[in-house]
């Protein structure tokens, strides 16, 4: 399926729907507004249809009502209680008034985004004995007059968005091989592109696209590749089988290019004695043809990984100037604590700035990008070792944004955090459970603290990406896990501290405009929309609570 | 062993691991909330 801009009376429905909506009727009095390529491409200024609202990845929506100077103004709207506890990451999507929340538990929930009545709630059953790593979810995707969600029991759901009726469910893998899914799906071109998780308990990770009215796959890529596939010689034997490169963060797209964009995770084992080699395509970001899936170039930024430095957010794409030369950029903030700024036509390597101490790379190649690495800090089946930044990361999902009015980058960053892995083992290729090399309390107490860290520890940073220049950082005094949102009232908003303030900040200068108490940490992915000419932020609480079992709801 | 396991490289985790060093505690609530803000 592919929604042609005049297809489904795209242009006759929409502009009565915005004729209502700025007359302030009921979103629920009001046909669906279907979600185009056309409106995914060219979207609306009040809508965010997508996890990032852009297919860039940028973050920025261009509402300008919400500035520095009446900021102090600014207070709660509405909220609402999902009735769940846990690791809320979701992405408040909304199109034409109508809000989609996701929540741990394989909920999706429709609200009016004015007044937070729900409109519908729908919920996915676990199969019985599911064990969720991480039961979380980042969000939908919205195509034509479905919504789409991926699910911890490994599947992909699509809803009615009107109704929240259940169309069809089909299966990315099977869930017990550990394949679970969290992120928000990607729409693109009458295909519903995504990923799974599971790096940890030994999946091998692929990106998959499915047909956005039937839900027949059409392509799936592996990001770990067989023997007789390009880079399949960088694995040893039949390693390649657990390899990782799981593709748990949505990727982005260039539709001047029909290229999606996607990153990858770390290999597995985390012990890396038993997969010598590169492990292409971990810790990379992968550039496929969005049609067939094809591998059109790949960059990785830290091969033959023993640090669990995923690196599976999607590069922002950004045209702007570096060293002074209009540029098409992949940008990417990296777990392992580098800037990385490529050309996004062959990823060809450009720049790789610090942004967190690392001190696991002695030198990065000019040319190549390629790290060399320090091994008396490479943990494993021989030694153990103390390593920065920590198996979390100089920057770990939480969203970086780029403001095209600033100019500016946004990194929420955790530095003068370290780690220290004990000796481990090669497990066992059959063993089921964990496959990473390292028990429980040694990844969980792996925790140490660097030079710096009784000063601060997050770190909010702003990068002139011409320049390769922090411009402005602001710090914490505790971790920050803050997915960010930046506006065209050059305000950028974030959550992500355990005091459970969300802040925002002068987006040019850094300096703290605004905070509000929330009732949990928020870890969600921000958004702003406009209804009836007003301008909205959203955010969604729920501290993490880690991986257990989960009751159903 | 894996029902036992908190992601210590998630929010919570790496807080507590934090904590643990310096000798400070972070009680953040769990629950679920979804608020939305405008001007007033």
């Amino acid at each position: 399926m592919r929604i042609q801009p005049l297809s489904y009376l795209t242009v006759l429905l929409s502009l009565p729907l915005a004729l209502l909506a700025a007359q302030g009727v009921d979103v629920r009095s009001t046909p669906y507004a279907t979600v185009t390529d056309e409106r995914l491409q060219h979207r609306e200024a009040g809508d965010w249809l997508m996890y990032r609202r852009t297919y860039d990845g940028w973050g920025f929506s261009p509402l300008k009502e919400i500035t520095a100077s009446n900021i102090h103004k600014l207070l709660l709207a509405w909220s609402m209680s999902t009735d769940l506890v846990g690791a809320h990451e979701t992405t408040a999507i909304v199109n034409h008034g109508r809000m989609f929340i996701t929540t741990p538990q394989n909920n999706i929930i429709a609200l009016d985004a004015k007044t937070g009545a729900q409109l519908w709630r729908y919920a996915r059953k676990y199969p019985d004995g599911l064990f969720q790593l991480h039961p979380t979810n980042r969000g939908v995707a919205l195509y034509g007059d479905y919504v789409y969600m991926a699910t911890t029991d490994c599947a992909l759901v699509a809803l009615d968005a009107a109704s929240g009726k259940e169309v069809w469910t089909v299966p990315i893998d099977d869930y017990k091989t550990g394949c679970y899914s969290t992120l928000a799906p990607l729409a693109v071109r009458g295909k519903i592109i995504l990923g799974y998780s599971g790096g940890e308990v030994g999946v091998r990770g692929s990106v998959s696209a499915f047909d956005a009215l039937s839900g027949k796959r059409l392509w799936r890529t592996y990001t770990v590749p067989g023997p007789n596939e390009p880079g399949g010689q960088t694995w040893k034997g039949e390693a390649y089988k657990r390899g990782g490169g799981s593709t748990w963060i949505t990727g982005v797209y260039d539709p001047a290019t029909n290229t999606t964009y996607w990153g990858t995770g770390n290999p597995g084992p985390w012990v890396a004695d038993d997969r010598p080699g590169d492990n292409l395509y971990t810790n990379s970001t992968l550039a496929l043809d969005a049609d067939t899936g094809k591998i059109k170039s790949y960059h990785q930024y830290t091969p033959h990984d023993s640090w669990d430095w995923d690196e599976v957010s999607a590069p922002l794409l950004i045209d702007t100037e570096v060293d002074g030369r209009l540029t098409k950029t992949a940008t990417h903030a990296g777990r392992n604590g580098y800037l990385w700024v490529l050309d996004r036509d062959r990823l060809q390597f450009l720049h790789a700035f610090p942004f967190s101490n690392n001190n696991v790379f002695t030198s990065i190649d000019s040319k190549t990008g390629r790290p060399t690495i320090d091994e008396s800090k490479r943990p494993g089946a021989k030694q153990g070792a103390e390593f920065c930044p920590s198996i979390g990361g100089g920057k770990d999902w939480p969203p970086e944004a780029w403001s095209p009015q600033t100019k500016l980058l946004y990194i929420p960053t955790n530095n003068n955090i370290c780690a220290f892995l004990p000796k481990g083992e090669v497990p066992d290729s059959n063993s089921n459970g964990l496959y990473v090399g390292y028990d429980v309390d040694s990844i969980f107490g792996s925790v140490r603290t660097g030079a710096g860290a009784s000063d601060h520890l997050g770190e909010l940073q702003a990068w002139d990406l011409n320049t390769g220049k922090r411009v402005w950082q602001h710090n914490f005094k505790t971790v920050l896990w803050a997915p960010l949102l930046v506006t065209g009232g050059d305000i950028l908003f974030a959550g992500g501290t355990p005091d459970r303030l969300f802040r925002a900040f002068d987006a040019r200068t850094g300096d703290q405009l605004w905070s509000f108490p929330l009732p949990s940490g928020a870890i969600g992915v921000s958004t702003s929309f406009e209804v009836d000419g007003e301008q909205y932020v959203a955010v969604t609480t729920g501290w993490d609570l880690g991986a257990r079992p989960s009751k159903r709801h | 062993m894996l029902q036992s396991l908190r992601a210590g490289t998630l929010a919570r985790g790496l807080q507590n691991g934090i904590d643990e060093i310096q000798g400070t505690k972070s009680n953040v609530p769990q629950a679920g909330t979804i608020l939305v803000f405008k001007l007033q």
